[in-house]
């Protein structure tokens, strides 16, 4: 999952916008005694600090074929009574899976829950021996500052050289800011010019288009947020040639080759 | 093999039961019946007895393989990359879309493109493995390495693997070898030249990630390996690059790359906070 590293659209002019939090059992940790509680732990403290999304915000919506029945039973619960299904999800996730993602929109919610690690839950897992491994998506400036606000020191980097090859077949840039928010490729370009042609109608809002756009992200990593945003402004665009490119940055790297 | 195939819907059900007993499918089928036995096809497919035509699947698929011609729809099965998400979304009224039977080496574009599906080789859901998210217990990139990461067809193109076996043969030719746990590591026949299995170079995936952990001192030679692979690729490639941080936790990507160098202003930066307890805890 070097997807997150390669989103476009992300400008140091405007900071704050996203942070995303990944943790992650290693591989040979697993099977661990307590890691499982270690992860409990960890996302009871993720949603404490009100993250703007974090994976069951999608989970409802999407049709998981490993879940099973128990999507109908989840769906329906989810409309009676949305928060215990949260609570219920986030903690099935975390004694199943070896991975634990959450997106913030602010700042000090990102900063707040690594302070909150850094205490009780990091010395427990020292204690215990309990690694897990947690890791920050956004821009590096935004990351940087949490980092210096909490006292953590970087421990390895993951730095995105943009994008070579055909580049001239490739979508414009404020297409590709929606489309690269889902790292496993699977929100579609086309899907993404319908919408926006919706949105500039007036037939759906914004919101409705990012709520669309989010949905084939198993993950729940699209920032839906930030797509809305971009949903508007490819709206009040005079074309649909989707103009929307920063002028900060050159659109793809380096060259075509 | 995805759940979803294995757990049937009625009709697959019912189906399936009647090719189990041939010769009762075959005697309704002359009997006139209305649903004759229909094998499953070897991809993912529309059927067209069942699609109403309104085409709320064509938008939805990223390698744009789904058509409406004449208010039916269908996956081209050439640019299908098995990734589901036509399935996932429920989106067709008719639940006229099928994952079909995928076989060898079909099955390849299942395994790199639905995010849902494990790599037997890495344990991991998706294409890679776990990249620099562990590298606070693992050390897969010690200070004086570089990890680089290809993705091929990202973003938003999808690739072939004969543009994938460019990428391993040219890194192989200068020395580099593909790191073992990698996905693409089962699909090589030829370690000594990077090639793939010939039957899989025309397959299709969203896209393909292929990392190489290189000495520093090849930055240079890493440009010129890219510079000529994205001459050479038919698709995209994004590029990244994993980094020990210093001691006071600074990248060195502008020392080693140079301020020229396009990058991104985001990325990624493991803490290290599982940093020393596996050891602690052993």
């Amino acid at each position: 999952m070097s997807h997150t590293s390669q989103r476009r659209g992300l400008d140091p002019a405007t900071p704050g916008e996203e942070i995303i939090v990944l943790a992650m059992i290693p591989k040979q940790h697993r099977e661990d005694e307590g890691i499982r509680d270690a992860m409990k732990a960890l996302a009871q403290k993720m949603i404490a600090h009100k993250p703007h999304q974090w994976l069951s915000h999608n989970f409802i919506a999407l049709d998981i074929p490993q879940l099973g029945s128990k999507q109908t039973l989840l769906r329906w619960l989810h409309r009676v009574r949305p928060e215990a299904t949260r609570d219920m999800l986030f903690k099935a996730v975390a004694e199943k899976s070896s991975v634990l993602t959450a997106i913030y929109t602010r700042e000090e919610d990102a900063c707040g829950l690594l302070r909150d690690l850094k205490g009780f839950w990091l010395e427990e897992n020292r204690r215990k021996g309990t690694p897990i491994s947690i890791v920050l998506s956004g821009l590096f400036g935004d990351i940087d500052k949490c980092c210096r606000q909490t006292g953590i020191r970087p421990h390895t980097y993951l730095h995105s050289l943009g994008v070579r090859g055909r580049v001239d077949r490739l979508p414009n840039e404020g297409k590709l800011e929606l489309v690269t928010m889902c790292g496993h490729g699977l929100i579609a370009g086309q899907r993404v010019q319908l919408l926006a042609e919706r949105v500039e109608k007036g037939e759906i809002t914004a919101e409705q288009a990012a709520e669309d756009v989010a949905r084939p992200c198993v993950c729940g990593i699209v920032n839906q947020e930030r797509a809305a945003r971009i949903f508007k402004r490819l709206a009040v665009s005079p074309s649909r040639s989707f103009p929307g490119a920063r002028a900060a940055a050159p659109p793809y790297g380096t060259s075509a080759g | 093999m995805t759940k979803d195939r294995i757990e049937m819907k009625r009709r697959d059900f019912l189906l399936g039961s009647a090719a189990g007993v041939v010769t009762a499918a075959s005697a309704v089928s002359q009997a006139g019946c209305s649903k004759p036995f229909v094998p499953e096809e070897p991809h993912r497919y529309i059927d067209p007895a069942a699609c109403i035509g309104c085409g709320d699947c064509v938008s939805l698929c990223p390698m744009g393989a789904i058509h409406l011609v004449e208010e039916t729809s269908s996956i081209d099965p050439d640019e299908c990359a098995e990734c589901g998400v036509c399935s996932r979304s429920r989106i067709c009224p008719a639940d006229a879309i099928h994952p079909g039977k995928l076989a060898w080496p079909r099955t390849i574009r299942e395994a790199f493109s639905n995010p849902l599906v494990v790599h037997e080789a890495t344990g991991v859901r998706g294409r890679g493995s776990e990249g620099i998210k562990t590298n606070d217990v693992t050390d897969r990139y010690p200070r004086g390495s570089l990890g680089v990461f290809i993705e091929l067809g990202r973003p938003a193109l999808g690739t072939r693997f004969v543009d994938v076996e460019r990428v391993v043969k040219k890194f192989t030719a200068h020395g580099h070898t593909l790191v073992s746990d990698n996905p693409v590591a089962g699909l090589i026949n030829d370690p000594a030249r990077g090639t793939l299995m010939p039957e899989v170079l025309k397959e299709k995936a969203i896209s393909v990630l292929v990392e190489f952990i290189l000495p520093e001192s090849a930055v240079s030679a890493l440009h010129t390996l890219l510079d000529e692979l994205a001459a050479e690729v038919e698709t995209v490639f994004s590029v990244g690059i994993a980094l020990r941080a210093e001691p006071d936790g600074a990248s060195r990507i502008e020392d080693l790359f140079g301020g020229e160098v396009f990058r991104l202003p985001n990325g990624k930066v493991n803490l290290g906070l599982a940093q020393d307890i596996a050891a602690k805890g052993a």
